[in-house]
């Protein structure tokens, strides 16, 4: 059966209010037909996951219905979910990744109440039909992103999924392993399994959608089906922003003294793999050095290399000409920091003026903390940095993403720096702080801090660097300074020579 | 957190724990309104032993609530306790001047068993309730061993010799407590002041630091605080170190500033330091919450001396009392995970 018409599921009146009044879906519809993939198209932050999230049955909508073929669904989790058939993979998969990947499929088909010999045959039916092959003894931590991504669809498959969520699928996919999943997707849609393709990547949603739903902070702003004429990059893409992007951004000068030195650094993980790989470059006074690469190829043990909480195995770090030898080293040099990952980076069982004033008060000496000034910080953050909370008081975990990389950006403004490394500065945020923040980052170059800007989002990279270092197999594979670099040259390297 | 759902919380646990003690009252024949009553209401017959026992037990429920916030359990309230108690008596025989030697020797004593369990914790992976525990039998006889072959009284030889006068810790007279004298006509023990003021303290170093900001970081995000430059295993071992030194402190005050000798049996120290881990599971391991369980729990050892004869039941009711309070605040803590999960509230991801 191909292109059918019956409907899957269909979610309607969807509205999600979180607990601090913040409005993430206002009367959504959504609807998935056999064969079909629907994209839902939007900025970080528009709602697109949680939508998901809810018909997998992991949020609880606040009102609205969800319609599985002709019946209303009340989902007490994702486990009912699964049983009608709904599956989810995420872009951080789920499984465990000691296990083999027989062990994985079979602890979740088990979990479903399939027999030991049943889930076996399933499995191998499954991927004898899709002509797939899985390594089914290699260990998870072994293997490769895609193929990881294609042990996720499988298990899903087995598990009787007849409608497959795909949450950023190729966020961490080389080139290569994305035009394999095009493939899959393309079979699993002759067989009758109707995709929804989470993005915010225009070029997939011309490449491989049949219908497009683009969701702006919460709202419905435009369906489209291919071959109408909106179908089309720019049409989306103004739907999904919304506005008209800034044009290409004036950087400051360069200054000519040198403030971050990273030296034939080389960084293993515990394991001793090796991540970074001799990695030498310096940032000057006033420049703005990004580092692109695919998420996964270093970048990580790289920044913890440098901001001193990794010991590398080789080589050094100067942050104005201090060696860095722990994380204090690195702030009381002058460095500064924005992680990229704000459940790692924040407390949040604790209040937002306790995050806030912890990473204000980071490698200082003093030792009082008197509330009025915290209360003092937390108002800064509010009038200066847009942040938006009940009190000072209310729990950091009950902010949205946006508010949380508010309170992790502005603390760290507020307290200061010479050298930033940020990394996905903007991840999560909304256009207009996007800008903002990005105006932040620039600002603060032209005043004389050196930035170190790690980023997934390759236009963030190109928008905001004097020089962009790429990164792949945990080298810099190349250098291009700002006016050679293009979205082409930078993916080409980013793929990996 | 929401201070107010806290306190609700722990409320709702006291009224259900006195609600189950009432059961067992009742299921023993005796009358469970006029048992409870007693058991809250004996302040007025026993001051001493409500404010003797709040002041040490609010002492030793820091000293497991301090390392519990990053991640450790300390059970060596206990040992660390006799460890002050000992070294502070033999202290002041030694140097019968002022009870200051004595006090600080105390604190050193505890921190240092503190610092033993942190230390093997931290460099060497050893479990700190095995470590803790082991230290409580090591200590409890050597205790043992300076009671009798030490500090044996050559007229009582089964107690200590006595703190001289000048090293105790004086007591406010009755003839200044004007109306209070006829309730406490031997006085007003100091030591009740000194561990409330060192559990403000406490709250101070917590709440208005920011190394105390930090160690209340190392306990909610430790990767957070490894990257924002903290010494995570410092704070760790301070904190195991400290929380050591306020169970000898506890000691110390309690030889010092009541009991001035011990038994051979250690009797008179024997449980102050796990009926800690109580006083800070009803606290709900805030220093404040401390202060008020402490109190609370001092009233229920006074009311369990008076119960006997008052209700005709014995004396282990009232610690069946406190043990469904603390199993009720656990259960109903619990649900503070369960909950949320049940009404699908969970931040976006």
């Amino acid at each position: 059966m191909s292109k059918g018409s019956r409907k899957l599921v269909e979610m309607r009146g969807i509205v999600k209010v979180y607990p601090d009044g913040v409005k993430a879906l206002d009367k959504v519809d959504f609807d998935l037909a056999e064969g079909e993939v629907h994209a839902l198209l939007g900025e970080n932050g528009a709602g697109k996951t949680t939508l998901m999230r809810i018909l997998y049955g992991e949020i609880r909508p606040t009102s609205g219905m969800i319609i599985v073929r002709g019946k209303e669904a009340r989902w007490r989790g994702p486990w009912d979910a699964i049983k009608a058939g709904i599956a989810m993979v995420y872009q951080n998969f789920r499984l465990v990744d000691a296990l083999t990947v027989r062990e994985n499929l079979l602890i979740y088909l088990s979990s479903l109440g399939v027999s030991r010999s049943e889930a076996e045959s399933r499995i191998m039916s499954v991927a004898e039909d899709l002509g797939l092959s899985i390594p089914m003894e290699a260990r998870v931590e072994d293997l490769p992103m895609g193929v990881r991504q294609r042990v996720e669809i499988v298990k899903a498959l087995s598990g009787g999924a007849r409608v497959l969520i795909l949450d950023e699928p190729t966020s961490n996919l080389t080139p290569l392993e994305a035009e394999g999943l095009f493939r899959l997707i393309e079979k699993l849609k002759k067989r009758g399994v109707g995709i929804v393709y989470i993005t915010h990547k225009l070029r997939e949603v011309m490449s491989i959608a049949d219908r497009v739903t683009v969701l702006r902070k919460g709202r419905v702003v435009g369906r489209s089906v291919r071959g109408d004429r909106f179908f089309s990059e720019e049409k989306l893409a103004s739907l999904m922003v919304g506005e008209v992007l800034a044009p290409q951004r004036s950087l400051g000068e360069p200054g000519k003294d040198e403030v971050l030195r990273v030296e034939s650094l080389t960084v293993e993980s515990g394991e001793g793999v090796i991540r970074v790989r001799d990695v030498s470059f310096k940032v000057v006074a006033g420049e703005i050095v990004g580092v692109a690469g695919v998420a996964g190829n270093g970048q990580e043990e790289l920044v913890e290399a440098i901001i001193g909480v990794r010991k590398p195995s080789k080589g050094s770090v100067y942050v104005n000409g201090v060696r860095v030898r722990s994380a204090r080293d690195f702030y009381r040099a002058g460095g500064g920091f924005i992680p990229g990952d704000r459940v790692r980076a924040l407390a949040h069982e604790l209040s937002v003026a306790d995050n806030a004033a912890f990473i204000y008060y980071t490698g200082s000496r003093a030792i009082l903390m008197t509330p009025s000034r915290v209360k003092q910080l937390f108002h800064r953050l509010v009038r200066e940095f847009g942040l938006k909370a009940m009190s000072p008081s209310t729990p950091v975990g009950r902010l949205s993403g946006g508010n949380q990389q508010k309170v992790l950006v502005g603390s760290e403004f507020l307290r200061g720096f010479r050298v930033l490394v940020a990394v996905n500065p903007t991840q999560g945020l909304d256009v207009a702080t996007t800008a903002f923040v990005r105006d932040l980052i620039v600002k603060a170059s032209r005043e004389g801090v050196g930035v170190l800007l790690v980023s997934t989002d390759l236009d963030e990279v190109l928008e905001l660097s004097h020089r962009i270092l790429v990164m792949s197999g945990g080298r810099v594979v190349g250098e291009l300074r700002r006016g050679e670099a293009s979205p082409e040259r930078v993916g080409v390297l980013m793929g990996g020579s | 957190m929401a201070a107010s759902r806290e306190l609700l919380l722990t409320l709702a646990s006291i009224l259900v724990g006195l609600a189950a003690g009432a059961l067992v009252l009742a299921a023993g024949g005796a009358d469970p309104l006029k048992g409870i009553y007693v058991l809250l209401t004996s302040f007025t017959y026993y001051p001493e032993i409500l404010l003797v026992g709040a002041s040490i037990t609010m002492l030793t429920g820091l000293a497991f609530a301090i390392p519990l916030r990053v991640g450790f359990f300390n059970i060596g309230g206990e040992g660390q306790l006799y460890a002050g108690a000992i070294v502070s008596l033999m202290v002041s025989l030694v140097a019968p001047y002022t009870p200051f030697p004595g006090l600080l020797a105390g604190f050193t004593a505890g921190a240092i068993l503190g610092f033993i369990a942190g230390f093997l914790r931290v460099r060497l992976g050893v479990n700190e309730v095995l470590s803790t525990i082991m230290l409580n039998w090591a200590i409890y006889w050597t205790s043992t061993y300076l009671v009798i072959d030490v500090l044996a009284d050559p007229i009582y030889p089964h107690l200590t010799r006595q703190v001289p006068e000048a090293a105790r810790i004086p007591w406010i007279p009755s003839s200044l407590l004007g109306p209070l004298s006829e309730v406490l006509p031997g006085g007003v023990p100091i030591i009740p002041f000194i561990s409330i003021a060192v559990a403000l303290a406490a709250w101070a170093a917590m709440y208005l630091t920011v190394p105390g900001l930090r160690y209340r970081f190392v306990g909610a995000n430790e990767y957070a605080a490894l990257s924002r430059g903290v010494n995570v295993d410092y704070v760790k071992l301070a904190s195991m170190t400290v929380a050591g030194g306020l169970s000898g402190l506890a000691g110390a005050l309690l030889i010092l500033g009541y009991s001035y000798r011990v038994d051979t049996g250690l009797s008179g120290l024997a449980g102050y330091g796990f009926e800690g881990i109580g006083a800070a599971l009803i606290g709900r391991n805030h220093p404040l919450g401390i202060i008020a369980a402490s109190v609370f729990l001092g009233e229920l050892a006074a009311g369990s001396e008076r119960i006997q004869v008052e209700a005709n039941v014995p004396a282990e009711l009232a610690e069946v009392v406190s043990g469904a309070i603390i199993f009720v605040l656990a259960a109903l803590s619990g649900l503070k995970y369960v909950a949320p999960r049940l009404l699908g509230v969970k931040s976006e991801g």
